[in-house]
């Protein structure tokens, strides 16, 4: 009971997470003059989460400044941090600081450096001396100040090793209450890492038609047989756009289109949305009306299941027999009450000329797609072509800029 | 003995008076009527009139219910007495020829010489007009050499559709050549990839205009004889009716197809790993234009005629597995005697008597199961064997291939030493289990075949089992029953039928069959019409089926040959035993599993499991020593 006392304290405690952290800001580098909007902002924010109207001196964030942001210069800043003195002043401040700005370095997801960063806790002193130190928390900044950083590293997904454990039991002891939340993620982060059915490749490739091809293959595996093909635009002489096409289709769908029948008109909808991890695929359906007549003959088929007189014993040849197979076509996974989907794709504009290459070149393997009729039907406004876009002069060279004026 | 064999005796006199044109009356004062009115019927002056006897019920389709037909526990003596001296006579220079270790192309060259074509066709078209006992074992010696046999039995197979199922114009336009051997018959019915949605690839169309068929297509793994011998090929081949468009309206159709016509071209041959010295080609028929007269039986009714067909060659080839297993079994012997081994016999390990015995044991099964059977078809007019038949084949060849790879356990790998005769043993047994039907459409046949013969009969049962609350009565009567699957009630029919010394065996038998028909119960009552999906269970009921009908046929041979005092027969009752108990338990094994349902019998895993394999096209753990973290 005592051993989750902190933890309460942690859940309901916005208060014990202001008192913490109500600690004057402290300057770390004397360069007042650049990044003023950054400060503010940081007050403003701070403010508002502690919710006093102390007005505190703004700390200096050497993160901020930084003029280029990569891994190097955010270990370096960490080393001469630990370097500057002997008493490291100010570690827990620094540590929450460099938390913030891990993802404008682009290291969230870096294992070492966060490991850089519990280095610059001092070994030995937070090591709490009696079992009543021990269950209430003692030293509550600093721990909390890691067990947020463990937070963090949970929240990115990084899973800690054993050196971490080594780390934390130097700097807290053996009954510190990072260790424990960190006993607690080695218990779960591994069970939960590798739990996706559809797992991605670690890292996920930063180019569109490989993630494309992920996002495809991943929806195609609801039918085993399913093919994708990478195709090229610049095989097809009137096409505008020089792009490509991921198209998933399978033995099964093509056997479903050649079924279809010619009046009836086929749509090519979209564009919907798959995210894979943190990037966004269109991607657009060929389906066809729901085969009406054919679900309902499903439903009608009230099967006398208790009846056993009529069994089928196939010779060779013939498929072995089926409840509901005696006679008549079984319904397959494509065939939805919704729609039936022939054909899924994701292309590199996302535009209707794209849309259109792809029938053309679906019309290769499925000749019968020349005689049905295709109609747009867009949930959201699809460029007509692909247009050169230049990029502007005021837009902002990375993303982080964008997220950390929002902040 | 106290056997009721009394119609059978009575049948086998009036043969043997017959044959000898001396009819007289049997005297008999407690005479069974069938028997006499067969007898009174039969005209005095045709010795060679076919004395079939009225077809008795199913014998391992009513196992399925639980109902045994004792009477057939008395193993049929078809052959008459002279009959069998003179067909003694004639195999004893075939099996002289055969014994000699003959090499299968200077076999080709003889097999006129030695008349062995015409075994199966009536006396009327110059064959030799033995029935399905005779001309099995009329083709015994033939056996030794599996390769010559796989060639003939296919050829028998033909004759045999041809003398069921032709008419007498066919008959007389083929059965002749096919006697003499110029013409060799030959089934082509499996093809390399069969279709995704249709019966076959091979598809003939009816021309109207012309009143011919057409044929296009191709079949694969046709044995062909070699050199230039023309072949009569049975092709089954898919056809639309004219009247029914659709799915509705697709069947097949059987025809026989000689290899001279226009279109018919041999394609390339297979390397197959057994049965090298007969080559199987793939034979592929490009607008074979055929005459109406060509067709066996009707159009689109292929289906109807596939059983006479599958029964016709399951068992012929049956008989290439069980001669291959005589084979294997006397090789391994021989080779346990002669060898020393570390100062010790090999004929005296335990392990190695064990092994022996189990072989022989499974082959005393299938040689009973194959003569019960085909004496059951000589005896009895249009007796339904479909399943009996079957459960011969499945039998004999998982068995034959169990016989050949135990063979690598007692040699070492001195057995896969290529020229060994153990070696090619195993290759032809290999070849002989994927010739023809495979034993999982086997098993699957067996069972379903059984559960349709059972679903008619227990229909009203399953119903009310089905539907407990709308008859109580029905099921209170299941509760307060006090038959088990573990300990079913038997009421000692058996025993009377069969020699005293298998009491034990008969119980045996009764114990199966009563356990099987509550496994069938217990199916139908659990999954409705559903039953036909759950394969893994049906896979069950078939090897209780199988295991069952050896049982039956092995009791039944070893209490005739005890009877009847044959050589060695007082062993003949110990395999017998030795089958009904090995059988017993296979099969109360089999019944327990089909009881305890899918959660307990591990299918439900299994199931599960595959799911995953196929979503990750096939093995899918990581390696063992992989790291996490």
């Amino acid at each position: 009971m005592i051993r989750k006392l902190p933890c309460i304290l942690r859940f309901h405690g916005a208060a014990a997470q202001t008192l913490y952290r109500q600690q004057p800001n402290i300057i770390l580098t004397r360069n007042y003059a650049a990044d003023a909007k950054d400060n503010r902002n940081n007050e403003k924010t701070r403010q508002s989460s502690t919710g006093s109207s102390k007005s505190l001196p703004a700390a200096r964030n050497p993160f901020a400044i930084a003029q280029e942001k990569t891994k190097n210069t955010y270990l370096t800043m960490v080393e001469i941090f630990m370097e500057r003195d002997i008493h490291r002043r100010n570690h827990v401040e620094f540590i929450y600081a460099a938390l913030k700005h891990m993802a404008d370095f682009g290291v969230e997801h870096d294992l070492e450096v966060y490991k850089a960063l519990i280095n610059v806790m001092p070994k030995g002193k937070f090591i709490p001396k009696n079992i009543f130190q021990a269950e209430f928390m003692h030293y509550p900044k600093q721990q909390q100040c890691i067990i947020d950083l463990l937070e963090q590293m949970e929240d990115n997904g990084v899973m800690p090793d054993y050196e971490m454990e080594a780390m934390l039991l130097n700097v807290f002891g053996q009954r510190g209450h990072p260790l424990r939340k960190y006993w607690r993620m080695m218990y779960w982060m591994p069970k939960f890492k590798n739990l996706s059915p559809w797992p991605l490749p670690d890292p996920v490739p930063d180019d569109t038609l490989e993630i494309a091809k992920l996002a495809v293959e991943r929806m195609c595996t609801v039918d085993l047989r399913s093919k994708i093909d990478v195709l090229e635009t610049s095989e097809l002489k009137d096409a505008l756009d020089d792009t490509w096409i991921v198209s998933g289709m399978s033995p099964e769908q093509s056997k479903l289109l050649r079924e279809h029948s010619k009046q009836k008109a086929l749509y090519i909808e979209g564009p919907f949305n798959m995210w894979i991890r943190n990037r966004r695929i269109n991607y657009f359906t060929l389906r066809a009306d729901a085969d009406v007549d054919f679900l309902a003959q499903l439903d009608e088929r009230q099967l006398d299941e208790d009846d056993v007189t009529k069994i089928d014993v196939p010779f060779f040849g013939r498929a072995p027999p089926r409840r509901h197979n005696q006679l008549g076509k079984l319904r397959s996974v494509h065939q939805q009450d919704d729609g039936t989907i022939m054909a899924i794709c994701a292309t590199g504009t996302s535009t209707k000329d794209s849309l259109l290459s792809w029938i053309r070149l679906l019309e290769r393997g499925n000749p019968v797609l020349g005689e049905i009729p295709v109609l747009f039907r867009f949930l959201s406004a699809v460029p007509a072509k692909a247009e050169e876009i230049e990029a502007p002069s005021s837009v902002p060279a990375k993303a982080s800029d964008i997220n950390s004026s929002s902040n | 003995m106290r056997c009721k064999l009394l119609p059978r005796a009575l049948k086998l006199l009036t043969q043997t008076r017959c044959a000898s044109n001396k009819a007289t009356r049997v005297s008999s004062s407690n005479s069974n009527v069938k028997a006499h009115q067969s007898e009174n019927q039969m005209p005095e002056e045709a010795p060679t009139a076919e004395q079939q006897l009225t077809a008795r019920e199913p014998l391992v389709k009513n196992f399925f219910v639980g109902v045994m037909d004792k009477e057939l526990l008395g193993f049929p003596e078809v052959i008459p007495r002279e009959e069998m001296a003179n067909l003694q006579n004639t195999l004893l220079p075939l099996k002289n020829y055969f014994v000699e270790q003959v090499s299968p192309k200077q076999a080709w060259n003889d097999l006129k010489q030695l008349r062995l074509f015409g075994l199966n066709v009536p006396t009327d078209y110059e064959g030799s007009g033995y029935n399905w006992s005779a001309s099995l074992m009329a083709s015994e010696p033939e056996c030794n050499v599996t390769s010559v046999g796989l060639a003939l039995q296919t050829h028998r197979v033909v004759v045999d559709m041809l003398c069921e199922l032709g008419t007498v114009e066919q008959q007389q336009r083929y059965l002749p050549a096919l006697a003499s051997g110029q013409l060799m018959g030959t089934e082509a019915i499996f093809e390399y990839t069969p279709p995704e949605e249709d019966i076959f690839g091979a598809q003939a169309t009816y021309d109207m205009a012309a009143s011919r068929w057409v044929l296009n297509g191709e079949k694969a793994f046709v044995v062909v004889a070699p050199g230039e011998a023309r072949q009569l090929f049975l092709v089954l081949a898919q056809t639309q009716a004219a009247n029914l468009p659709g799915p509705a309206g697709v069947g097949c159709s059987i025809f026989l197809v000689d290899s001279q016509q226009k279109g018919v071209r041999l394609g390339e041959e297979h390397s197959s790993f057994g049965c090298r010295e007969v080559p199987m080609r793939r034979v592929h028929f490009d607008n074979v234009q055929l005459e109406e007269q060509q067709m066996i039986g009707l159009a689109h009714n292929g289906n109807k005629y596939a059983e006479q067909l599958v029964r016709s060659s399951r068992l012929r080839s049956s008989l290439l597995g069980i001669s291959l297993s005589k084979q294997l079994l006397n090789q391994l012997t021989s080779f346990s005697i002669d060898t020393r081994q570390g100062g010790a016999q090999i004929q005296d390990l335990e392990l190695t008597r064990v092994h022996l015995s189990q072989m022989m044991c499974s082959i005393y099964a299938m040689e009973s199961m194959l003569y019960l059977t085909a004496g059951m078809l000589d005896e009895f007019a249009g007796q339904d064997v479909t399943l009996e038949s079957a459960i011969t084949k499945y039998y004999t060849m998982r068995e034959t291939y169990n016989i050949a790879t135990l063979s690598m356990g007692i040699l070492g790998p001195k057995s896969l030493h290529s020229g060994q005769p153990l070696e090619q043993g195993l290759r032809d047994a290999a070849q002989l289990v994927t010739q023809g039907e495979s034993p999982s459409t086997l098993s699957l046949f067996i069972a379903l075949s059984g559960l349709q013969h059972a679903g008619q009969l227990m229909n009203a049962g399953v119903r009310k089992a089905r539907n407990p609350l709308f008859n109580p009565g029905h099921i209170f009567g299941k509760f307060l029953s006090t038959d088990s699957i573990e300990q079913p009630k038997i009421r000692g029919i058996l025993t009377e039928n069969l020699h005293p010394t298998l009491e034990a065996s008969a119980q045996c038998i009764e114990h199966s069959v009563a356990r099987l028909h509550m496994a069938v119960d217990l199916m139908f009552t659990r999954h409705g019409n559903a039953v036909v999906e759950k394969q893994h269970e049906m896979q069950r009921l078939a090897n209780i089926a199988s295991n069952i009908y050896a049982m039956w046929a092995s009791a039944a041979r070893a209490s005739r040959s005890y009877c009847i005092g044959l050589p060695l027969a007082d062993h003949e009752l110990l395999t017998a035993s030795a089958v009904c108990n090995q059988g017993r338990d296979e099969v109360t094994r089999l019944a327990m599993e089909i009881y305890n349902g899918n959660y307990m019998n591990n299918d439900n895993n299994l199931l599960r499991l595959a799911n995953q394999v196929t979503k990750s096209r096939g093995y899918f753990p990581v390696h063992p020593l992989t790291f996490n973290f």
